[in-house]
């Protein structure tokens, strides 16, 4: 069983290994960067990232994209601060209405993306101007504070303590969704249509696979867990702000591509996602540690995205080559 | 039977006009009444000059876009490119380099930036909508790196923000690749890659070396409109015209260039510039929230692909 999961990690992955130690060996000489508290620290921020890259493996094996997350994200976000704050409704319906939204805009991504047969880039350009604008018109663009909200706060503050050790909320939360997604990815029936898909769509829906309602799905999932990120980030930031979740899709989908998944579709390494979630955490990391501007910071991402892609190419070229037809 | 070529050649284009663009250009009609109805503001020549000239700038990278997304590309970074390679003349300008040598510099420097562009799609294999997405923020962090405000610039460029300078730059632009596009072959090549990538390799055709050229039509087009931006700005800023990717592509889209590829028409993409224009100058003219634009863009966008997926529906049926 362990096997299973491990074999796609072991046979695409290995240059993700080497590229999260070439990271960490880079800024191991920068004070601070293994402090515990530091290390804590990253894994409350990264889980946000962390859990849309898990969504985004299952659309990215399904062959489609979405850069709509951030916007997504944006939206619950400002959602739980007008609902919470300026309505006065209590703090868990409120984050329900708001991955209930989330989830609206999948279906609009996913009905559109797989009913209407639009380009998935298209579809979500569109949805990430529609959010985005959104996000910003609930307030003009105002942002608010969520300080009084304490339960809230505490997804992100609180340590779960299993014996031995405190384990953070949000570390807690990305590995549980980590694990369902690798479960539903790997034994059931809903991951083999997704990979199905991604391997070849006509071949899936010849062989009466529902591919429609099969590829609504991912595209579903992956919003409400962009809106599970958004919640997690006001509760970190004890803010809802409309820039929530700024850059999340290019960081999500580096992640998956520096994971050894790759774009075409047809294979999902979710264990390759989570440590590329981790070099980019450490990468990121690294740069704010050394003091880096977020200028910076966002060409070294832009540049890290790219370099993902070119690595999966170049293992892709190697595959063909060691087993020519 | 020889004389007949020009002849046709009229009726092609009236037939396409007629039937691919009087929609659009009602629909631009129908929302300049609407603007000039709930606003009193909008309807003055001081206003409408000011559509224009963002109607220019974003028109004349639509058009370059248009090359781009009819090979079934996209360009999300042609922005970052117009503000990087204004940024590069603008230094120019200031260090001295007369005007002509700045604005050539200008575009060449346009037409590099979309040939790396190019060399991450075709050299690489990067799926086009991951690499201009990564160019798109690696070029604007490197143009407000560069510059953060130049101002004034040289007298010389004023002649580019006057009105029937802009505007006939933007006519020759769509004339030229109206022509380019249907009359010859490089255009009749770029639909072939775009209807079927792998029935254009087949055929024999250096597909590589065709989505290159687009990419680098789009840089340039970038560039032309990064001149016009700044001599009408009279000013050039690293973070000018920030988000402006989103208005071209609605603008290409909603003019009926298909995204999968194989159709459009830049006529369409300067009409959709145009709607694009003064759909954001109306709704701050009359007092609405700018974030309106924003969702409005992502909205009309999804309703044309709703549309186009209708029409082809029909099309199919009747067939």
């Amino acid at each position: 069983m362990i096997y299973k999961l491990l074999r796609p990690f072991a046979k695409q992955s290995s240059g993700t290994v080497i590229v999260f130690l070439a990271v960490v060996a880079y800024f191991s000489s920068t004070p601070h960067y293994f402090e515990p508290g530091n290390l804590f620290a990253l894994t409350r921020q990264y889980a946000e990232i962390g859990i849309i890259a898990a969504g985004m493996t299952l659309v990215i094996a399904t062959g489609g994209i979405d850069i709509s997350v951030g916007g997504t994200a944006s939206l619950t976000s400002m959602l739980i601060g007008v609902l919470a704050v300026r309505h006065g409704i209590a703090v868990w319906p409120t984050c329900a209405i708001a991955l209930a939204f989330s989830a609206a805009i999948g279906i609009i991504n996913g009905y559109c993306i797989a009913y209407i047969k639009l380009q998935p880039v298209l579809v979500t350009l569109a949805t990430m101007s529609l959010t985005r604008g959104l996000a910003q018109l609930l307030t003009s663009s105002q942002a608010i504070s969520l300080e009084h909200l304490s339960s809230l706060q505490s997804l992100s503050i609180d340590d779960l303590s299993i014996p031995y050790f405190a384990v953070p909320v949000p570390s807690v939360i990305l590995c549980s969704i980590f694990i369902g997604a690798s479960i539903l990815l790997r034994w059931t029936t809903y991951g083999r249509n997704w990979i199905a898909i991604g391997q070849s769509k006509p071949a899936a829906a010849l062989s009466g696979l529902r591919t429609r309602r099969a590829e609504l799905q991912v595209y579903v999932i992956l919003s409400i867990l962009a809106g599970l990120a958004g919640i997690l980030v006001s509760a970190r930031t004890a803010t809802a702000f409309p820039d929530a979740g700024a850059n999340y899709e290019f960081e999500a989908i580096t992640a998956v591509v520096l994971g050894g998944t790759s774009l075409v579709g047809g294979e999902g390494n979710l264990v390759g996602t989570l440590l590329g979630v981790a070099t980019m955490a450490a990468l990121r990391n690294g740069l704010s540690l050394e003091g880096q501007t977020d200028l910076v910071r966002t060409q070294v991402l832009a540049l890290a995205l790219v370099a993902a892609v070119i690595i999966d190419n170049g293992r892709k070229r190697l595959a063909r080559r060691r087993q020519p037809a | 039977m020889r004389f007949e070529a020009p002849n046709n050649f009229l009726r092609l284009s009236r037939h396409r006009l007629a039937f691919r663009e009087f929609p659009l250009l009602a629909v631009l009609v129908a929302e300049v009444a609407y603007f000039s109805l709930v606003s009193n503001g909008f309807f003055s020549a001081v206003n409408l000059g000011s559509i224009g000239r963002d109607a220019t700038i974003i028109g004349i990278m639509a058009i370059g876009l248009t090359y781009v997304v009819i090979t079934s590309g996209i360009d999300l970074s042609c922005a970052s490119i117009l503000a990087l390679s204004a940024s590069v003349m603008a230094i120019q300008m200031q260090k001295g380099t007369d005007l002509s040598s700045a604005l050539i510099l200008g575009l060449a420097f346009a037409a590099l930036l979309g040939s790396i562009n190019a060399a991450l799609v075709v050299g690489l294999a990067v799926p086009p909508i991951v690499a201009t997405l990564a160019t798109l923020s690696l070029f604007r962090v490197q143009a407000i790196k560069t510059v953060t405000l130049i101002s004034p610039l040289p007298a010389g460029l004023a002649i580019f923000a006057k009105g029937w300078v802009a505007s006939s730059i933007l006519i020759t632009a769509l004339v030229v690749s109206h022509v380019v596009l249907h009359r010859t072959t490089f255009g009749r090549h770029v639909f072939a890659v775009g209807g079927s990538p792998s029935a254009a390799k087949l055929a024999g055709l250096p597909v590589g070396r065709i989505i290159v050229g687009t990419y680098i039509v789009s840089g340039i087009c970038a560039g032309v409109a990064g001149i016009i931006a700044s001599a009408t700005m009279n000013s050039v800023q690293g973070n000018m015209l920030t988000g402006y990717e989103l208005d071209t592509i609605a603008a290409v889209v909603i003019g009926g260039t298909a995204i999968t590829g194989g159709r459009g028409s830049v006529a369409g993409s300067v009409i959709g510039s145009a709607i694009m224009a003064s759909l954001r100058n109306g709704l701050v003219v009359s007092g609405r929230d700018v974030y309106w634009y924003q969702a409005i863009i992502g909205l009309a966008i999804l309703l044309v692909g709703f549309l186009n997926h209708l029409g082809n529906r029909d099309a199919r049926c009747s067939a």
